[in-house]
């Protein structure tokens, strides 16, 4: 590629990330620094020119910020959604490795079958796939009949509305971003190389995780921050399958945003979210430059 | 349990077959090979070989028959149970793992304290004179490193016995040449037993103290590289190891260890040294390698054609003759003069000639 080609094509997606990333939330952040008011919008502009003045006077307040530290609500909200969504993302990380194992370990014919198959859920709307699950997760839906039927257990478990219901939402919900790259990872090591650790003595459970796991590792990873992230942030599934006190973080926005319409508010929480999920990511992608590095 | 005055063998493979959807991929193949030997099994792609390997490390499992090495049954032993180790054609080094630790890994699974290790390690990389590359990773070393990587992670365990797949196939044609001395010289320090599969008849000779051919899953020929060479078995090994002209022709005659064949295609009647009786009448072939074919001077046999190629070969001068009847001939002449001097030159008519023991008679 020539050098023009290539500055032209940095360029390109440097301006589309400047207008749809970066854009939106200088426009957040500058929301998060005004005041509410009653009106249209409902909050102070950022610049104001006193009577007389030529130059404007900058009307920048970090009391939404304070704010978000003495009220134990907001602090409660971040902090449960991060643990159910830290709660969501092994599970999903338990499910979907041997998922993707069993996928990349499948007749060379069958794997485009079986990606599709690990999609096919997302060519339908999620809300009405979340409510589908509201309907079996229900005390008098179909799984909590089979455990009674099977004898399991003697009275229907409440799942919905609990943590659980929430964790079982949000690892549906974002499955596949789990399996996909483990899936892309697993895939692409050398059968050779386990056949490798059998010859040298190694068992195949001891192949899997010396060799298999450890060069899943940057599938795993991405993973991981794939179904993390936005279930983090996630508002329908804690909506809808959570209970009136479940507390993430995701919800509390919508509350502030458009029961109470503080949208500066609503716009710091944003933005103190937005700083929790991009430390994790800068680390990794440090740590991934680290061994890229090493090599 | 073999009869106590027969010296069962060190690996003796007994009539292993093995199919897959219904093709033989080795159909009873019986092979003995004796301790701190070389052997070779050579094949061209698809003729079983690797499968017979595999059979051995234990990837894959037998239809039939036995494989026993030094006593021990291994049927029932799982790859990782096995006192085989292999170096794998493509090497399959763990690439997340440094060339220390890859020559590590089978020793750590046998639960060797980590002094006897780290000792072994470098005794092993010493071997392979790679001491210097210890910590860094398989995708830092050049296709000669990895290779060696490769073969001191087999040899680390002291293997009963170590496979090696394709050793050679994956280096350049200069890197190979010196690599079969090094793999040699290894060889007879550690008095390993070798088991080598190659397409590649020239590493199959120079390598092996004795070579297996197999053709479609069967073994056509077991012998010693010169042996082989000089009397193949069939036009197959004839043809497979290097090369050989074929004259098609009938027994007119035996007698006294000479065989008369009227050759159509070389129209003459040859004579070959040949033991043992063939039936007057029987279709055979007579087999006379390039440089045993002599040009101008009259050697016993004669045949007569016309120049048509030379090749320059650096030691030797390929020459292509066409026979009277159309049937083209080989010649491999020495370059013992500088400046090509007693070349014959394109078009020339000439005789070529061989005497009957330098040719070898096949029935089939």
């Amino acid at each position: 590629m020539s050098r023009r080609a290539r500055v032209l094509l940095i360029a390109a997606s440097a301006t589309w990330l400047a207008l749809v990333v970066l854009a939106p939330f200088l426009i957040v952040l500058k929301i998060s620094l005004a005041q509410v008011v009653q009106g249209r919008p409902p909050y102070t502009p950022l610049l104001a020119w006193p009577e007389g003045s030529v130059l404007p006077s900058l009307q920048a307040s970090f009391a939404n910020y304070a704010l978000l530290f003495s009220d134990s609500l907001y602090l409660d909200s971040y902090l449960s959604s991060l643990r159910l969504a830290a709660l969501a993302t092994a599970v999903a990380l338990l499910i979907g490795l041997p998922m993707a194992h069993a996928m990349a370990r499948a007749p060379v014919g069958w794997r485009p079958a079986l990606l599709v198959l690990a999609v096919l859920p997302f060519w339908s709307s999620s809300l009405i796939r979340v409510y589908a699950w509201i309907g079996i997760l229900a005390e008098d839906g179909p799984f909590n009949s089979l455990l009674v039927s099977a004898g399991l257990i003697d009275r229907p478990l409440a799942i919905l509305n609990t943590d659980i219901g929430i964790v079982s939402g949000l690892v549906y919900s974002y499955l596949p971003f789990m399996v996909l790259p483990l899936y892309a990872s697993l895939e692409r090591i050398d059968p050779a190389l386990l056949e490798a650790a059998s010859d040298l003595g190694c068992r195949p459970a001891g192949a899997f995780f010396r060799i298999t796991l450890p060069l899943a590792l940057p599938g795993i990873l991405a993973g991981c921050l794939l179904v993390f992230i936005p279930a983090t942030g996630e508002f329908v599934v804690p909506d809808l399958m959570g209970g009136s006190d479940t507390l993430m973080i995701g919800k509390t926005l919508w509350t502030e945003f458009f029961n109470n319409r503080d949208w500066p508010l609503a716009g710091a929480a944003s933005v103190l979210l937005i700083l929790l999920l991009v430390g994790p990511i800068v680390a990794l992608e440090r740590q991934g430059l680290k061994r890229a590095e090493g090599r | 349990m073999a009869p106590p005055f027969l010296a069962p063998a060190y690996l003796a493979i007994e009539q292993v077959a093995k199919s897959f959807a219904g093709v033989a991929a080795v159909d009873e193949v019986s092979l003995s090979v004796e301790q701190g030997e070389i052997f070779a099994l050579l094949g061209p792609s698809g003729c079983g070989k690797s499968t017979l390997l595999r059979m051995i490390a234990g990837f894959e499992q037998p239809d039939r028959g036995l494989i026993v090495l030094d006593g021990e049954d291994l049927a029932a032993l799982p790859p990782y149970r096995r006192p085989v180790n292999m170096m794998f054609q493509s090497y399959a080094l763990f690439p997340h793992m440094s060339v220390a630790g890859n020559v590590a890994f089978g020793l750590k699974q046998d639960g060797m304290p980590a002094s006897e290790i780290a000792a072994r390690v470098t005794e092993m990389l010493r071997l392979v004179r790679l001491e210097a590359m210890a910590d860094r990773r398989p995708d830092q070393l050049s296709g000669g490193q990895r290779q060696r990587v490769a073969l001191a992670r087999a040899l680390a365990k002291r293997p009963k016995l170590v496979l090696l797949d394709e050793p050679l196939a994956a280096l350049d044609r200069k890197l190979r040449e010196e690599t079969q001395f090094e793999l040699l010289a290894i060889h007879r320090r550690l008095g390993a037993t070798f088991v080598i599969v190659t397409h590649d008849q020239d590493e199959a000779m120079t390598l092996a103290h004795r070579l297996a051919v197999i053709d479609r899953g069967r073994v056509v020929q077991v012998g010693a590289p010169r042996e082989v060479y000089e009397h193949p078995a069939t036009r197959f090994v004839a043809t497979f190891i290097g090369t050989a002209n074929l004259f098609d022709g009938v027994v007119t005659e035996c007698e006294g260890g000479v065989m008369r064949v009227r050759s159509d295609t070389a129209r003459s009647e040859l004579c070959v040294r040949h033991d043992g009786a063939i039936a007057q009448g029987a279709a055979v072939s007579v087999a006379v390698r390039p440089e045993k074919l002599t040009l101008g001077n009259e050697l016993g046999n004669t045949l007569t054609g016309q120049v048509e190629e030379l090749a320059f070969r650096g030691d030797a001068t390929l020459c292509r003759v066409r026979l009277e009847s159309g049937l083209p001939v080989t010649l491999s002449l020495p370059n013992r003069a500088r400046a090509g001097a007693g070349l014959p030159r394109s078009g020339d008519t000439t005789k070529l000639g061989f005497t009957a023991s330098d040719a070898v008679l096949l029935t089939s």
